[in-house]
């Protein structure tokens, strides 16, 4: 069996990292929509504190994973948005693969219980 | 924007990040501050509530922003945070960095000829196998702390005693060495019958002060990579708790 590329002792981070890439998978977004629709879809099991997403965006974007643009809206206003990069695409889609075989394997066991 | 104010300022204060930078992350911020109210108050919340939940959604606390300054450190930051957890701010970091770096330039074109060896006492030997024994154990530390990558804890602090004391050793050979060579000279300069220039004692010390220079430069660098192999054993520790 392959072994796993998932940062098993960072798993919370990797799986942040995992939320936040597919919310931008089909566009571009503010950061606050991003948390929003995390929640949202996730029908409040995933609640993000602002304040936590803004290292991880930085993070991704530091890895070229995301790309942050700032758009003038209005005279005095400046938003920031962000969307996926060709290489967080690609990232983000491995990652999908490595998180299907992650709970395969975990279902495996935890499985055994039904049996 | 004026009504998120306060908490952007309290923010602005606790984030230890260069400009523009920080105004780029304030701005940012702001901008979604502003828009969470306006989603909470399109969800029939009044302008307090909806300000209320807007900060709770944001609640940039410590460990938040020190994350966000870490994410932002610059490599130079990162090496210069390593040397010292009580140097943390930007004055003693640019003192350290300049006192290394002048002890370098001015020293270094001496110490690193082979004139600086032959003209020199005898204590110099020792020193010179202790920075041998240290740069060992420099390049142990490293590859274990380092490079490998399953890091077994109880081997992760070992030697790090036996590299305090060579450090130390090394400081007090070429301060002792210093003072049994003054004495001796001394001691000949006292028993000589002939009459000894001025210029001849003076040699003698200068040979005198070479093992006790060379001792603390040995002793400086070896701390400076204490300081950055302890730091990064802290960072291993952590990170297995």
């Amino acid at each position: 069996m392959k072994s796993l590329n998932l940062d098993i002792p960072n798993l919370t981070k990797n799986c942040n990292e995992a939320l936040i890439l597919s919310i931008l998978f089909h566009g571009k977004k503010h950061g606050y929509q991003i948390a929003l629709e995390i929640q949202e879809k996730s029908y409040g099991m995933f609640k993000f504190n602002h304040g936590t997403l803004y290292p991880i965006l930085h993070k991704l974007e530091k890895q070229n994973l995301i790309k942050g643009t700032w758009k003038q809206e209005g005279p005095k206003r400046q938003r920031k948005y962000y969307l996926l990069t060709a290489k967080g695409k690609k990232y983000v889609s491995n990652q999908l693969h490595e998180w299907r075989n992650f709970f395969d394997r975990f279902f495996n066991i935890l499985g055994e219980i039904e049996k | 924007m004026k009504r998120f104010a306060a908490i952007l300022t309290k923010i602005n204060e606790k984030l230890n990040l260069p400009q523009p930078l920080k105004s780029r992350i304030l701005l940012e911020m702001a901008g979604d501050l502003d828009d969470l109210f306006n989603h909470y108050r399109s969800q029939g919340l009044d302008e307090i509530q909806a300000q209320q939940k807007a900060e709770e959604m944001l609640r940039a606390d410590e460990e938040t922003l020190s994350l966000l300054v870490q994410v932002h450190d610059s490599g130079f930051r990162k090496f210069l945070n390593r040397l010292s957890e009580q140097a943390q701010t930007r004055w003693e970091r640019l003192c350290l960095f300049l006192v290394v770096a002048v002890s370098l330039i001015l020293s270094g074109k001496e110490i690193f000829s082979f004139r600086f060896f032959t003209n020199t006492s005898h204590f110099i030997w020792p020193i010179l196998l202790i920075s041998l024994l240290l740069f060992i154990l420099t390049l142990i530390k490293f590859y274990m702390l380092y490079i490998k990558k399953n890091h077994r804890i109880t081997k992760l602090h070992s030697g790090s005693f036996t590299f305090l004391f060579l450090c130390g050793l090394c400081l007090l050979v070429g301060v002792g060495g210093f003072l049994i060579e003054l004495y001796l000279a001394a001691s000949h300069v006292a028993s000589s019958a002939d009459s000894i220039s001025a210029g001849i004692v003076w040699g003698g010390i200068r040979v005198a002060l070479i093992t006790t220079i060379f001792g603390l430069v040995i002793f400086t660098f070896s701390s400076i990579a204490w300081f950055i192999l302890r730091s990064r054993f802290k960072e291993l520790m952590t990170k297995k708790a």
